[in-house]
């Protein structure tokens, strides 16, 4: 007892010792990659940030990614693959004038005869000398202009925020709330809860992964702009649908449904692992209920997991979305993204004519994909030692 | 063989039927429910006589409740191998799996070569960075196959025209053949852009997955008493290293199949191949509900299959999972 007494006074509280996920940012951030890495997805992701401004009325001094500067006579139609000259611009409008002349002949008295001569020429001019399309980079348009005279600089940072958006939400929903949550009540719980989720997990993975997705949008898509028309009579927001958000919706709720099963097997397999600790153990001891010793105990061990499944998740996301509006079932004009700005792109002729168009979007997705892919590899060998 | 292979074998084949049938179920869930009735869509008309609905509604077996229809595909799929009538070609109706049939095997060539060649290079690849770790020509060559991995397919697909039918049209000219523009039907080169679009993104995950694998053995215990024995390096690298390395790799392989398959639905739509890829878009655009639930119920099975093998395998040449695979 003596000697006990003796010694008490010298006993500390142990200093804290690090938290794992502080010890394994320390370790990424030694690594130059990672670094680079992350700071090109900051400044990606912070000029996608950027043009959401503009949804809060500030002006960013970008010009309207939707914004058509062509003449009139080219947006009216083609004639065997060719725009339409003026002179049968003017011929055809001469026709459709005196027709709608002789259905209204109010007009005509009260206007004059109507001809082309008469009702165009002066803006005509003016029509054909704003035609911007398919300029080159100047510095007007910075990354030159596409077939209707919009401005891809603006275009690209406009779809920079499609891809922020859908790729943080999808994953934040699919990857966090859907895929960990369930994945550690899975590895937590056991018995019949984990038998259910991991066995609806299982078929949902027995599915390939984009085909399932295509699935999942291709056969919302009809209905979607139904519902949200009616939650848009519902709520008196008439800004949904022409913002995009029916097809941010859309595409995030596709990606969680397809995306949770993976990541939830993933966190489940690690939960296993850290079931049975000496501090699970204590804390279980003590009196934890479930939700406390999942947020507080488990998570944290598994954070570090969890950074790279949501680094890598992102990129696959941002991917997927691409393919998705390529394919025009994902993210539908004139909302602006990238798979948009690839498909209006063209082929293998407008590549070599315009090289701009496929360039752009091209070398954005490439920048952003490699960070997130070479991010993920690189928190993997910190994490995971014996594979460096 | 141990005691505990053949029933957890068993075990894991019996989970093969279960799995394709919640696939099923599930894909005809999304595809029959969902989209409303099928009825208006085959008729491409929202108002529809009661009459013709009947009409259609018998022609293609869409009479009665949800789980009766249900019940009908699946007897059909299961005794007669009947994905049921296409909704689009009508005029004779013809049925998803002869549609499917005349496109499987141009995909089934493309996809095959693919495969050949990310496994063919892929493994020396992952090899050649293991064994230069820690050296500049690791990294590089991972970060390297990194950038086709982040290339999205579409735009794959038009660079690798750009290239081949103009940038390296000298040497193809050279060799005796051009590469169109486009799919051509009867000409070999056709073959080229779609393999190589398909080929580039899927080998660096494989040899990535490789090197690591060969990583995690490389410093064992039995590596050292192969160098301490006095074999070659070439040896100790092919007989012992990448021989423990493969196990694993078994596991890519099933997912690399699936991420092809995905891989095919762009590429083919992308240039024009008249394989199961583009027909399965093209059914997407046309609403064509059962030939999108015939394609991805065939594709499921064949993961599911496959995925079921390389696991019976495992339990076979791997003798510790036997007593320590939980099966989930």
């Amino acid at each position: 007892m003596t000697t006990r007494a003796e010694i008490q006074p010298q006993w500390a509280m142990p200093q804290r010792s690090e938290a794992p996920w502080l010890r394994a940012l320390r370790a990424i951030l030694k690594k130059r990659v990672a670094v680079v890495c992350i700071a090109v997805i900051v400044v990606l992701y912070g000029a996608g940030a950027f043009t959401m401004l503009d949804a809060f009325g500030i002006d960013i001094g970008l010009q309207d990614p939707n914004q058509s500067n062509l003449s009139q006579r080219r947006s009216i139609r083609e004639v065997d693959g060719a725009p339409e000259t003026l002179g049968a611009f003017t011929q055809r409008l001469d026709v459709e004038l005196s027709t709608l002349g002789e259905l209204n002949p109010e007009i005509v008295d009260e206007y004059g005869p109507l001809t082309a001569d008469t009702v165009l020429p002066a803006r005509t001019e003016l029509v054909l000398s704003g035609d911007e399309s398919l300029q080159g980079p100047s510095s007007d348009h910075w990354l030159g202009t596409d077939r209707n005279g919009r401005d891809i600089f603006a275009r690209a940072m406009y779809s920079l925020r499609t891809t922020l958006i859908i790729s943080i939400i999808s994953v934040v929903f699919g990857n966090l709330f859907l895929g960990l949550g369930l994945g550690l009540l899975a590895g937590y719980r056991g018995g019949l809860i984990d038998q259910i989720i991991m066995r609806i997990g299982d078929v949902m993975l027995a599915m390939p992964g984009l085909l399932f997705l295509i699935v999942v949008v291709a056969v919302f898509r009809d209905q979607w702009e139904d519902w949200f028309r009616a939650i848009e009579d519902a709520t008196g927001m008439h800004w949904l649908i022409e913002q995009g958000v029916d097809d941010y919706v859309l595409i995030v709720f596709a990606l969680s449904l397809v995306g949770w099963a993976g990541s939830a097997r993933f966190y489940r397999a690690q939960v296993l692992a850290l079931r049975e600790s000496d501090y699970i153990l204590a804390a279980e001891t003590i009196g934890a209920r479930t939700p406390r010793v999942l947020i507080r105990h488990l998570f944290p061990g598994i954070l570090p997991w969890f950074i790279v499944g949501f680094s890598a998740s992102l990129g696959e996301v941002a991917g997927s979305e691409v393919v998705l509006t390529w394919l025009g079932i994902g993210i539908t004009p004139p909302t602006p993204s990238f798979g948009i700005l690839v498909s209006n792109a063209g082929g293998r002729t407008s590549l070599l004519a315009y090289p701009w168009l496929m360039l752009v979007p091209f070398t954005s997705l490439l920048i952003l994909m490699l960070a997130f892919n070479l991010l993920g590899d690189a928190i993997n060998d910190v994490l995971n030692p014996r594979g460096r | 063989m141990g005691s505990g292979a053949v029933p957890l074998l068993i075990r894991r084949l019996l989970l093969v039927p279960l799995l394709v049938f919640a696939v099923m179920a599930l894909t005809y869930a999304l595809t029959h429910a969902a989209p409303g009735d099928p009825v208006k869509i085959i008729a491409g008309a929202r108002d529809i006589e009661p009459e013709r609905a009947q009409q259609i509604r018998e022609e293609f077996g869409l009479e009665g409740s949800y789980v009766e229809r249900f019940a009908r595909y699946v007897w059909g799929v299961v005794s007669r191998g009947d994905l049921g009538p296409s909704y689009y070609y009508r005029s004779p109706v013809r049925s998803v799996q002869e549609l499917l049939g005349q496109r499987i095997w141009v995909s089934a060539q493309i996809n095959l070569i693919v495969m050949a060649l990310v496994f063919g290079l892929g493994i020396p690849l992952g090899v050649y960075a293991a064994v230069n770790r820690g050296k500049w020509k690791d990294p590089t060559l991972i970060a390297f196959l990194k950038i086709f991995d982040s290339i999205p397919s579409p735009i794959l697909v038009v660079l690798m025209a750009a290239l081949m039918v103009n940038g390296l049209a000298p040497i193809f000219n050279f060799l005796g053949f051009n590469v169109p523009n486009v799919w051509t039907p009867g000409d070999p080169a056709s073959y080229i852009i779609p393999v190589v679009a398909l080929t580039l993104p899927s080998i660096g995950g494989t040899a990535r997955f490789v090197r690591i694998s060969c990583l995690t053995t490389i410093d064992d215990d039995y590596v050292r008493t192969a160098r301490a024995k006095g074999l070659t390096e070439r040896r100790i690298l092919y007989g012992h290293v990448l021989r423990n390395a493969m196990l694993p790799l078994s596991t890519v392989f099933g997912l690399s199949i699936v991420g092809i398959i995905g891989g095919s639905i762009i590429i083919e739509t992308a240039y024009g191949v008249p394989g199961v890829g583009a027909f399965m878009f093209q059914s997407i655009t046309q609403r064509d509900f059962n030939v999108i639930l015939g394609f991805t119920l065939l594709t499921a099975t064949l993961f599911i299959v496959v995925n079921a093998l390389i696991d019976a395998l495992y339990i076979f040449i791997d003798p510790r999972i036997r007593f320590t695979a939980r099966f989930q």
